[in-house]
């Protein structure tokens, strides 16, 4: 089997395949900066949450990020895809940085900032993000799954350096898998609304 | 066994060669007591469709799911269209079992065929019936909409069959169809604002499961040991029901720390990693003689070939992003609800319904938007564990699939072995064209059927695995014959069924023959296109003009490749390949495509279906292959199943061919033709032909 040469993934260990306790996926390492976590049961834990503050609920605490968003504060932009890290379709920015909520536990987020999909376009034109208005122009989504991943890494790479060349572009999508294979828009996309935040900072 | 095929098709109810058929005497000992509904719409069944709401929007109830190729707004658009309503007055909502007449799956690429223009006819005679009231545009009537809605309007069959919509006319002036317009839901799918999928439904006292999963095809469970998750926080225990044992927490974190904790022991299964290769073998097959289904066979076949061709496809996953999801809840008074984001809403309903023994008014089962389909979310899977748990728990249960169920528990594309051999005349034509090939099922399969039906479907050719295995090339001589084989992995229906396989063997073939000729590849295909097909000539020639095909020319680094195909006998592409080596790497650097599926309703979503298809030939050609390692399927994750990223898909320019004729689908159809295109444009480098998917740099 081919491992993608551009996948940062490194492979789940062989010894935990057939082990019958793989059901949900090991969790792997993803090479991106790890965040550190420190349980502290006695301390309340709490984060800042798209824009507002909130709280991170002791049973969620040991929980992925991913069901706390999901199944605690009902948000609908991160995306169960895969487990694993592998696919990209839960990314949300903690502190501006695009990361997989399904590799982070809740507790990796105390006292950090979490934006999710629907908090990407606050405060702007009509509540939407250069690249998410970049994105219905070009009419991106076919099924529509993937699609968070995709806006949250690029909007993330647009943010951090908004002359990213070509190659840094490839480099941040081709780690988020989309199966419909609208891969040509979101290259239309990508450049489109460098264009716009390029324009809106100079 | 001297029934002919058709007899036995016949005698076992089928009424013709279509997706996930189940049904004859036999149906009782499959395992679901339920049929596909597989009879084409009814004006009786438009009826149903659409109708006005007291806030004066046209409400169209989809017949068939929205899986991302933008049927909703296609639909819209007809609608729209036929009642001179604008297109934002026109709303759509997913298929529920409970508002439509039993509708068959969304597969097949025939929505737009085979409904838009009953739906077109329904719409008119709507349109009519609000003019003999005096309505003939949006604007509201001097009552308002609500008391003009009060008054019953039914829409009976006779008026939608008298209808004279312009939808589909020829030559007609239209307004709203032919023209692009947005996906339905695109701001929900980019702002993350909406419930869509079946994932986001949340109920009150909702609580999650997860079924033990076998670690090696073939094996039982034996014995589980649960006292661990007992001390876990949110354990609400193991369950058996009919279809597997199941465990069920309050929470998916906590799930997630019971299924670890929970110590299930396993027997049997010992399947060998190699057990496909040598089931579907071809020439193990041929060496016993002719094969089970020979679909044609004319003239004399004649040696020497020219062409000796043995080509292998292995098997495929779907892959689709969104994992299989289903949310079951009964209420106070045993009425059952499900949601579910799958491609055949009325096979689900009448599983569940018959399954467990509830009259079919007290099922509803809701649509949800399908995160990805590819004919993968046709059967009745994870929405009876959920409808089972439901009852058993007495709380809603919600059960997602993880990505390992996935790629383990799924069907998959079957793999197939094919040998061509061909013979040319003297001057250029083709004198003998053998085409064997064997495969896993496709809809004969055993996800599908229990295995009396499988016995009783074994005389007969699996119609999925045959999809596009006639040649659309004139040939002197010709026999083209299969085998379909049971295969100890579920198989199924994938993105053009058979076909993506079948015609990328036959355009294998065909190009080799013309590099043996050292003839122009578009000019043989020219010459051998059967006079039936113009269409397909026609996107030959197109894609030729387009990619400017006389001027490219192949060299060891970069290679030119061409193929062409025919999906269903409705649609045709034409698709050309630049592909460059790279370091040891084939890379498709740029794809042309001519694709015509007859009148457009929506050329921005057709587009993005033959994208779709494209990057789904790249796969194809160059990634994709799920096989058997240590007695399971071995991918557990897009780690290890590789599929198209970002920067392995070119820039492709399409040429939409929309010259008046009848509408038929583009979901499936530039696939049959970009896998060839490309193995073909590595021919053109290496001077071989690719005989194996996906390519594998065989100098290393």
């Amino acid at each position: 089997m081919q491992v993608h040469e551009m996948s940062k993934i490194k492979a789940m260990p062989a010894t935990e395949r057939g082990s019958g306790d793989e059901d949900f996926g090991a969790i792997v390492q993803v090479g991106r900066r790890s965040i550190a976590y420190t349980p502290s049961k006695e301390v309340r834990m709490r984060f800042t949450l798209n824009g507002n503050e909130a709280d991170i609920p002791s049973a969620f605490a040991e929980d992925r990020l991913l069901w706390l968003l999901r199944d605690h504060f009902h948000l609908n932009g991160p995306k169960y895809g895969c487990g694993v890290g592998a696919c990209g379709a839960c990314v949300v920015h903690v502190d501006g940085e695009a990361q997989r909520s399904c590799l982070l536990m809740a507790g990796d987020v105390g006292g950090r900032r979490v934006v999710t999909l629907e908090h990407l376009g606050a405060g702007r034109d009509g509540g939407l993000h250069p690249v998410q208005k970049a994105w219905i122009d070009a009419g991106v989504p076919q099924c529509g799954y993937c699609q968070n991943g995709l806006i949250m890494t690029a909007a993330a790479l647009l943010a951090a350096n908004p002359d990213a060349t070509a190659r840094d572009i490839s480099a941040a999508m081709d780690d988020v898998i989309c199966r419909c294979g609208t891969h040509q828009r979101i290259r239309t996309a990508v450049v489109a609304a460098q264009t716009s935040i390029r324009r809106r900072s100079r | 066994m001297t029934l002919s095929r058709r007899q036995l098709l016949k005698g076992l109810g089928w009424a013709g060669a279509g997706l996930t058929a189940i049904a004859g005497p036999a149906y009782a000992l499959t395992p679901w007591p339920a049929l596909p509904h597989r009879k084409a719409p009814s004006a009786d069944d438009a009826a149903a469709w659409v109708s006005l709401r007291p806030d004066g929007r046209v409400e169209l109830v989809l017949p068939r799911t929205e899986i991302g190729q933008g049927i909703a707004v296609s639909f819209r658009q007809i609608v729209a269209e036929e009642t001179g309503f604008p297109l934002e007055h026109v709303m759509a909502i997913h298929p529920r079992s409970d508002r439509l007449p039993p509708t068959r799956a969304t597969v097949g690429s025939d929505s737009i065929k085979d409904f838009g223009p009953l739906l077109a006819q329904a719409s008119a005679a709507l349109a009519a019936a609000l003019k003999r009231d005096g309505i003939d545009s949006a604007a509201p009537p001097s009552g308002g909409w609500a008391a003009f809605v009060a008054k019953p309007r039914i829409l009976a069959a006779a008026a939608i069959n008298a209808a004279e919509p312009v939808s589909f006319k020829r030559g007609a002036v239209r307004r709203v169809v032919g023209k692009p317009a947005a996906m339905d839901q695109i701001r929900a799918i980019v702002t993350g604002d909406g419930s869509l999928y079946a994932d986001d439904v949340r109920l009150p006292g909702m609580v999650f499961a997860a079924a033990l999963r076998a670690p090696r095809l073939g094996a039982t469970l034996d014995n589980v040991d649960d006292t661990a998750a007992h001390a876990i926080q949110g354990y609400l225990g193991l369950h058996h029901i009919k279809t597997g044992a199941f465990i069920a927490a309050a929470t998916r974190g906590s799930l997630e720390r019971c299924a670890a904790a929970v110590k299930a022991a396993w027997v049997g299964g010992d399947i060998a990693d190699d057990v496909i290769a040598r089931s579907i073998d071809i020439d193990s097959g041929l060496s016993r003689g002719a094969l089970e289904h020979v679909i044609v066979q004319s003239g004399t076949l004649t040696r020497p070939f020219d062409i000796d061709l043995r080509l292998d496809v292995p098997m495929a996953a779907h892959a689709s992003m969104e994992p299989r999801t289903a949310v079951a809840r009964f209420d106070e008074h045993g009425g059952l609800e499900i949601w579910s984001g799958t491609q055949d809403v009325t096979f689900v309903h009448s599983v569940v319904a018959k399954s467990m023994r509830l009259s079919s008014d007290r099922v509803v089962v809701h649509g949800c938007r399908v995160g990805g389909g590819f004919g993968g979310k046709t059967i009745c899977v994870q929405e009876l564990d959920a409808a089972l748990l439901a009852r058993v728990l007495k709380r809603p249960v919600k059960i997602q699939w993880t990505r390992i169920d996935e790629f383990r528990e799924a069907f998959h594309r079957p793999p197939s072995s094919h040998r061509i051999k061909a013979r040319l005349t003297p001057d250029g034509g083709l004198d003998t064209w053998h085409h064997a090939f064997r495969s896993g099922h496709v809809i004969f399969t055993s996800a599908a059927m229990g295995t009396a039906l499988q016995f009783a479907t074994s005389f007969v050719g699996d119609p999925g695995v045959s999809r596009g295995a006639l040649p659309p090339y004139v040939s002197a001589g010709t026999r083209v014959e299969f085998e379909d084989v049971r295969l100890p992995v579920h198989t199924g229906p994938w993105r053009s069924l058979g076909a993506a396989s079948n015609i990328w063997a036959i355009e294998t073939a065909i190009d080799a023959l013309a590099r043996k000729r050292r003839e122009d590849g578009v000019a043989f295909r020219r010459r051998l296109i059967a006079p039936q097909w113009p269409r397909l000539r026609r996107a030959l020639d197109r894609v030729a003009a387009e990619a400017n095909w006389p001027a490219l020319r192949s060299s060891p680094d970069i290679g030119y490749g061409v193929a062409c195909g025919i999906y269903k006998d409705m649609s045709y592409a034409g698709v050309i390949a630049e592909v460059t080596r790279s370091r040891g790497r084939m890379r498709v650097t740029r794809l042309w495509c001519a694709h015509d599926c007859g009148m457009i309703v929506n050329p921005d979503q057709v587009r993005a279906q033959v994208e779709g298809n494209l990057v789904w030939g790249i796969g194809m050609a160059l990634h994709e292959e799920l096989g058997i390692v240590d007695g399971h399927l071995g991918a557990t994750s897009f780690a290890d199943y590789p599929v198209p990223r970002y920067s392995d898909v070119p820039n492709m320019i399409i040429d939409l061919v929309d010259a008046g004729d009848a509408s038929t689908g583009a979901g499936e159809t530039a696939i049959v033709a970009a896998t060839a295109a490309i193995t073909n444009a590595i021919a053109a480098m290496t001077g071989k032909s690719v005989t194996r998917l996906p390519w594998r740099d065989q100098t290393v």
